[in-house]
């Protein structure tokens, strides 16, 4: 049923009580202004036995304005007035006459309303529950059920005189109902009378349901205690999502950010090298030329390991400092070492684990494993011989001859260092190489990683 | 907390979510660049050198 043809029935049903008896004249001025004003609800709501216990709810449903507060309203008085003992006809008195239909549904809507709204309203949810309850119930139904005989129009009419406004109030709840509610034509539908004991119990649920709906969509602050568990909870939640985020940064987004930065370093320096090329040649045709140390925190070579992948490549600047040279630049060497190529010990550091993980297969070494390190002047290809496991303090690995500090080599090695095991830092993994073979730049690359695709991407091609 | 910051948002509820992402990508762009790479070294898996402190 539409809106606009239920306004027509309930216009329909004010129209005969006005024509029935003069007395209620009064009443049918009501609905012009749309609900019960609110000042008649102190006037009438004394009579009541339960109104003083009511009064807080209705007040504060009234505070919340508009027309929920005039429904509820409305249909408090409709129970007040049934439980005071008076004779319940006068909620039936539009059946009097048979316009008077469908008005009589409304009331009953409103009628379990108000039953809610004297048993727990104020309390919530616990409330709610009692809504359709037994005790409330029966009470109520046997009096729905005794005037469901219909009634004399010419009886009702005095009735809702007497008691002025309900007849007027039951169009505005109605005029409530059919703009707000969308279970109200569930209930417009239910049959007569006899029906009633089953749908109040419904009804009374279905508008609990709505009511405690709309209230829980307003705030109510919590009280000390309980603000202040909610609170440590949501900052544990926020301490464990802040811990997930540094890990993913950690194990992933510190790789692709190296990654990238040594992709880009790498097109830097084989830039530079194409554009001054170096064609120094060494005096003795069998000594390698050593280049001069960089700048602390420069990049100056490209290390390709065939054994971690035919597309390897980190770049190598100097220091051995976390950032910027170990986080971003690839492998570091320690400054107090030996250039590449030169005799003694040329000592590299990288991460086994995160940020780019230059050196995280460095386990996977084998002796004969080619290590080709190459700068401005060539190539310096190492060959893996051993690796040892030492503690962190023990920087004898970097001495010309590792373990023997005090006696100068002879030998061109080469030593990397990097954490063991993974992801802790109690040891340090060390791998030893030997240096088998040197080209200078302008004769290119060695075949080890000549056609290798990562001779391509670090720019050599 | 996170209540709080819901209620106190102005404008309609796809408004505030809008704003909810904005504060979430900022709070983590701020994490990413400039908290976590200066805890980090004292994470105990980021040491690959060998030095008299032994510490890294």
């Amino acid at each position: 049923m539409s809106r606009r043809e239920r306004i027509a029935q309930e216009r329909a049903a004010q129209e005969a009580q006005r024509g029935g008896t003069p007395a209620s004249a009064a009443d049918a001025a009501e609905p012009a202004s749309g609900r019960p004003p609110v000042g008649r609800q102190s006037a009438v709501q004394p009579t009541a036995g339960e109104a003083a216990a009511r009064g807080e709810q209705l007040s504060g449903e009234q505070s919340r304005g508009g027309r929920r507060g005039a429904e509820h309203f409305s249909a408090e008085q409709v129970s007040n007035e049934q439980s005071g003992g008076e004779p319940p006809t006068e909620r039936f008195d539009p059946i009097g006459g048979g316009q008077g239909s469908a008005a009589r549904p409304v009331i009953r809507s409103a009628q379990p309303t108000g039953q809610q709204a004297a048993l727990g309203q104020g309390y919530g949810t616990g409330g709610r529950a009692y809504a359709g309850s037994a005790p409330h119930a029966p009470a109520q139904h046997p009096n729905a059920a005794a005037p469901s005989g219909p009634p004399a129009g010419g009886q009702a009419h005095p009735q809702s005189a007497q008691y002025g406004w309900p007849t007027a109030a039951a169009p505005a709840a109605a005029d409530y109902s059919a703009r707000t509610q969308p279970w109200a034509g569930q209930q417009q539908a239910q049959p007569a009378a006899p029906a009633v004991a089953g749908s109040t119990s419904a009804a009374g649920a279905g508008d609990s349901g709505a009511g405690g709906g709309s209230r829980n969509r307003e705030y109510e602050p919590l009280g000390p205690v309980r603000g202040t568990i909610r609170a440590f909870g949501e900052l544990c939640i926020t301490a464990g999502l802040v811990l997930i985020l540094f890990v993913v940064w950690q194990l992933w987004w510190t790789d692709f950010a190296a990654d990238n930065d040594n992709q880009k370093l790498a097109d830097q320096l084989t830039t530079q090298w194409k554009d001054n090329p170096k064609d120094e040649l060494p005096d003795d045709p069998d000594e390698p030329v050593v280049g001069k140390a960089p700048e602390a925190e420069k990049a100056f070579g490209i290390v390709y390991i065939p054994r971690f992948g035919d597309d390897y490549y980190r770049t190598l600047a100097e220091g051995v400092s976390l950032d910027p040279v170990l986080n971003n630049m690839g492998l570091g060497h320690y400054p107090s070492t030996a250039m590449p190529g030169d005799v003694g010990n040329f000592a590299l550091a990288g991460h086994r684990v995160t940020y780019g993980k230059p050196l995280n297969q460095i386990a996977e070494m084998r002796p004969g494993d080619k290590i080709i390190v190459q700068t401005a002047d060539g190539y310096y290809t190492y060959t893996f011989r051993n690796f040892d496991i030492v503690l962190p303090d023990d920087t004898d690995v970097l001495s010309p001859v590792p373990a023997y500090p005090k006696y100068k080599g002879k030998d061109r090695i080469m030593t990397m260092t990097a954490c063991n095991p993974m992801f802790s830092a109690r040891e340090r993994y060390i791998a030893y190489s030997e240096l088998t073979d040197w080209r200078p730049a302008s004769k290119g690359a060695p075949s080890d990683i000549k056609d290798s695709p990562a001779f391509a991407d670090a720019g050599g091609k | 907390m996170y209540g709080f910051i819901w209620r106190n948002l102005p404008g309609p509820w796809f408004v505030r979510l809008l704003i909810c992402l904005i504060l979430i990508a900022a709070v983590c762009y701020l994490l990413l660049q400039f908290v976590f790479p200066v805890i980090a070294p004292y994470m105990p898996f980021n040491g690959a050198t060998v030095d008299e402190g032994g510490g890294q």
